[in-house]
């Protein structure tokens, strides 16, 4: 038995190694959290509802709005409380800027030095400072929308539940519409940087993708999943479809759909939902789909961004002179069951609740993209190993294309391994 | 050259928002680790994996949970020189120290609880600003004292807000914290402070400007303000340019004359009108803001100002009933108004404070002046029995006599500023626990000097 090992892989958000263990001709991959179980929603059980959302933004500082988001809307949806459309459409400008926000730190910073033979950022420096302070810049400008809507950037203030917790004004409305602005230039050329980057070729040994599912927009809030085999479900009834294991080797669990891998994420959503995208950027993702290698993630995160980016403009630009009041107190509690559901930047991601008569959790389950990815970068592994294997490629060419393809997956540890419950062995 | 500072970036249990927050400092973070000499060994996340055998710096996130990261942790402590918390979670423990149930082998521990910690950087996630600092003090070899230099980094989140009659310049503020203890001892608390640690500084809620907050405009922070701050609207240039073209009726209050007496420190208040008439004021008029209010049987309050009107508004609106509207003043383009109360400023035209009025008479020999003369007096003398009521403190108790009914009639005026018109916003600020008695004794003198004429009976005070 041999076994290909590669530790603490860099550039990815927590620490996580894959090892490949080649059994005679069997192959088999193991994607290993090693990063120590947070166990979020054990912390998060007994707590009353209001303080769940400040702690569930705790769970990732890079996706922070998500979780918050999808906790908010969880509880919302528990207590039956409908907020405005123009909070809505606010929740989502605020969704939106964030996904900009954590795929262009993925690609510039994490998976560019891949694709430029650079190791580190120190590399990416030498090479090209220009390039570097321009995404610098343009993190910045996003990181300001943010903070204007949001409050902050890492565990946000001014969502709550029901609304806003402060109104929204105007003047507010506008700075953040004038940065988005100068955004969508940067935005374009992110896109023509990235599509023009040769990616290794290679298909999805599992084809099951899940997005959110809207009618008529390329939305990141929503009620409703679909597959690729258009199969629609609400989110109430993931039970039915999605499955969770938990493994021995990993602080991560893993997810079947259907007892099959599948995979969440930019080009889950990209495939899926292309056709409600923005005319424009409809055009240029015609021309790419459909994007079947893992290593197209990095292609869909390019086009996601100028889509995020028009889309939000848009929907800014419908919200001013609106009324965003400040959000009232929940005032009638009753014993209830939510579930919220949000696209965050790296797929869908799942909140779940039930709470009593007091307003203190009783049950809570959280499913971020991640987890459900797991079993998905594993299959392709196996697969990639197999085929380079037998194509007598060396070990040190077959351990990079390996990272590079967890790399491409952008998985979010710290997200990931809160969901282990640990068995006590006696 | 001198060898470079090594520093790495570690992280366990949490969710990486503070080593996000660095990373989001980019070009900042970048440019100060050239300028102080400084190499960023260790951070996975910008592909530096590799790890120094000794450290002079290493910056630590997240709580500790399994054994793993004790060993971690007690390597990282022989390694490095300085070791930094970075966040609640590894000075406090964070969320997962949270954990309910007692099943878990380790709740979530901080740092010092397994190993020696030179430094903490609180808040969740850090302030990035407080990194940069204590990265640039340590790399310069200096001991870092947490909250030392607040004043050189917290000028990005100052706040200045401006307003109709008052304006805050938050990059003046030392957040000594006077006018937030003057606007909470009168009840009003517009002003308070604003963010934490060492963003901290003083606001309005939000904030949001002056009139949209509880403010009446009294403009005793701006008075207690040490650096100014806080300041109101100056019409003193309008009055000084138009000094110069015609001629001006000057409209003074008896408590404005007592206070300049007492800062020029003479017993005949009179011979300030001498002065004002030598810098070009025409007449001047003693004036009360309750000459032209007419009396109303049905009616008890009378707030002295605006201020009390809006502060009455605000505590109690069902006593408005019972309460006469504020004072009102048409001033037409050649007239001025000397008032001791800021809130006047709310009429149109030049309202001028003692404060301001000081800058005018200033450079007047005024101890060799003779006594001057009113060209006018418009006092009126029907609310001469009524009764004063000064402070929120007082205020409050007459309120709620005439709430339960044992006040019928008669009129009652009320000062919303401790100590009435005397030691009002736009007076001098008093040096002595002298001045209320110097200003009331005085103004009395005033009036009884002005209407000696007029009357027969008058009580000297």
């Amino acid at each position: 038995m041999n076994s290909i090992k590669i530790e603490n892989i860099d550039k990815v958000f927590g620490h996580v190694s894959l090892e490949v263990i080649v059994d005679k001709d069997k192959i088999n991959s193991r994607f290993i959290v090693t990063q120590d179980a947070r166990l979020i929603e054990n912390v998060i059980l007994g707590k009353h509802f209001y303080e769940v959302p400040d702690i569930a933004s705790r769970i990732c500082g890079a996706c922070s709005i998500s979780h918050l988001l999808a906790s908010i809307r969880a509880f919302e949806n528990a207590l039956g409380i409908e907020v405005s459309e123009e909070v809505e459409k606010l929740r989502e400008v605020i969704n939106e800027i964030e996904v900009v926000q954590n795929h262009l730190v993925h690609l510039y910073l994490l998976a560019l030095p891949d694709y430029m033979g650079c190791t580190s950022i120190n590399d990416l420096l030498r090479k090209d400072i220009n390039l570097v302070k321009r995404v610098f810049k343009f993190n910045e400008l996003c990181l300001k929308v943010i903070e204007i809507l949001a409050g902050r950037i890492v565990g946000p203030t001014k969502c709550t539940i029901g609304g806003f917790a402060k109104e929204i004004r105007n003047e507010n409305l506008n700075i953040a519409l004038k940065i988005l602005k100068d955004l969508e230039e940067y935005a374009y050329s992110t896109l023509e940087l990235f599509l023009n980057i040769d990616l290794p070729k290679y298909k999805d040994i599992e084809k099951n993708h899940i997005s959110i599912f809207d009618t008529e927009e390329y939305k990141f809030l929503g009620y409703y999943l679909q597959t690729n085999e258009k199969l629609v479900f609400k989110v109430n009834e993931y039970r039915n479809y999605i499955r969770e294991e938990e493994v021995d080797y990993s602080t991560c669990k893993r997810c079947f759909l259907k007892d099959k891998p599948y995979y969440v994420g930019p080009r889950a959503r990209l495939n899926l939902n292309w056709d409600k995208m923005e005319p424009e950027v409809k055009e240029i993702a015609l021309r790419v789909i459909p994007l079947e290698s893992p290593f197209d993630n990095i292609r869909a995160k390019a086009i996601e961004i100028v889509q995020c980016v028009k889309h939000s403009i848009q929907l800014i630009e419908e919200l001013v002179g609106k009324n965003l009041p400040k959000a009232e107190k929940v005032e009638k509690i009753k014993e209830s069951e939510g579930y919220g559901l949000v696209e965050a930047p790296r797929g869908v991601l799942i909140h779940h609740y039930k709470i009593d008569n007091n307003g203190r959790v009783t049950y809570a389950n959280i499913i971020t993209p991640t987890t459900m990815n797991s079993h998905h970068i594993e299959r392709n592994a196996t697969n990639i190993a197999q085929e380079l294997l037998s194509n007598g490629e060396n070990l040190d060419n077959l351990k990079q294309i390996l990272t590079k393809l967890v790399r491409a997956y952008d998985p979010c540890l710290p997200c990931a391994t809160h969901l282990v419950k640990i068995k006590i062995r006696r | 050259m001198k060898e470079k500072l090594k520093i790495g970036i570690y992280s366990f249990s949490s969710c990486e928002g503070c080593r996000h927050e660095i990373i989001n400092l980019g070009e900042r973070l970048i440019k100060t680790l050239e300028e102080y000499n400084i190499e960023l060994v260790h951070e996975e996340l910008l592909g530096l994996k590799e790890e120094a055998k000794e450290y002079d710096i290493v910056f630590i996130e997240g709580a500790i949970t399994s054994k793993k990261e004790i060993d971690k942790a007690i390597e990282l402590r022989k390694k490095s020189k300085i070791i930094v918390a970075l966040g609640t979670c590894a000075c406090l423990g964070g969320v997962s120290s949270l954990l309910n149930s007692l099943s878990i082998p380790l709740k979530g521990l901080s740092l010092d609880q397994v190993i020696k910690v030179d430094y903490k950087l609180r808040g969740c996630p850090i302030n990035a600003q407080e990194f940069l600092n204590l990265l640039k003090t340590l790399a310069l070899g200096l001991e870092y004292k947490q909250g030392e230099k607040r004043f050189e980094y917290c000028k990005e989140r100052i706040v200045s807000i401006n307003d109709y009659i008052l304006s805050l310049d938050g990059s003046k503020c030392v957040v000594c914290g006077r006018c937030i203890y003057i606007c909470k001892a009168l009840g009003i608390s517009a002003l308070g402070t604003l963010y934490r640690g060492i963003n901290i500084c003083v606001s309005t809620p939000f904030g949001e400007p002056f009139s949209n907050t509880n403010c009446v405009f009294c403009g005793l922070c701006a008075l207690h303000c040490p650096v100014g701050a806080i300041t109101y609207r100056y019409d003193l240039h309008d009055v000084q340019k138009a000094l110069k073209e015609t001629n001006l009726k000057l409209y003074i209050e008896p408590e404005v004359l007592a206070c300049l007496a007492e800062y020029f420190g003479i017993n005949e208040p009179l011979r300030i009108i001498t002065a004002l008439k030598n810098i070009g004021f025409d007449e001047v008029i003693l004036w009360s803001p309750l000459y032209n209010l007419k009396t109303d049987k049905e009616k008890i309050i009378i707030p002295y100002s605006y201020a009390e009107y809006k502060y009455l508004k605000d505590l109690a609106p069902n006593l408005l009933s019972h309460a006469y509207k504020p004072p009102e003043l048409t001033l037409k383009s050649d007239e001025v108004l000397a008032t001791p109360c800021v809130a006047r400023k709310i009429y149109n035209g030049k309202v001028i404070t003692t404060q301001e009025l000081l800058r005018l008479i200033a450079k007047e020999p005024i101890k060799l002046l003779p006594q001057g003369k009113f060209d006018n007096i418009l006092i009126p003398y029907e609310f001469e029995k009524a009764i004063k009521v000064e402070g929120p403190k007082e205020i409050h108790d007459i309120l709620s006599e005439i709430l339960k009914g044992n006040i019928r009639e008669g009129e009652i005026i009320i000062y919303l500023c401790p100590g009435a018109c005397y030691m009002g916003g736009g007076q001098l600020y008093y040096s002595t626990d002298m001045s209320y008695e110097i200003r009331r004794k005085l103004s009395k003198k005033i009036i009884y000097e002005a209407t000696k004429d007029k009357r027969t009976t008058y009580i000297v005070p």
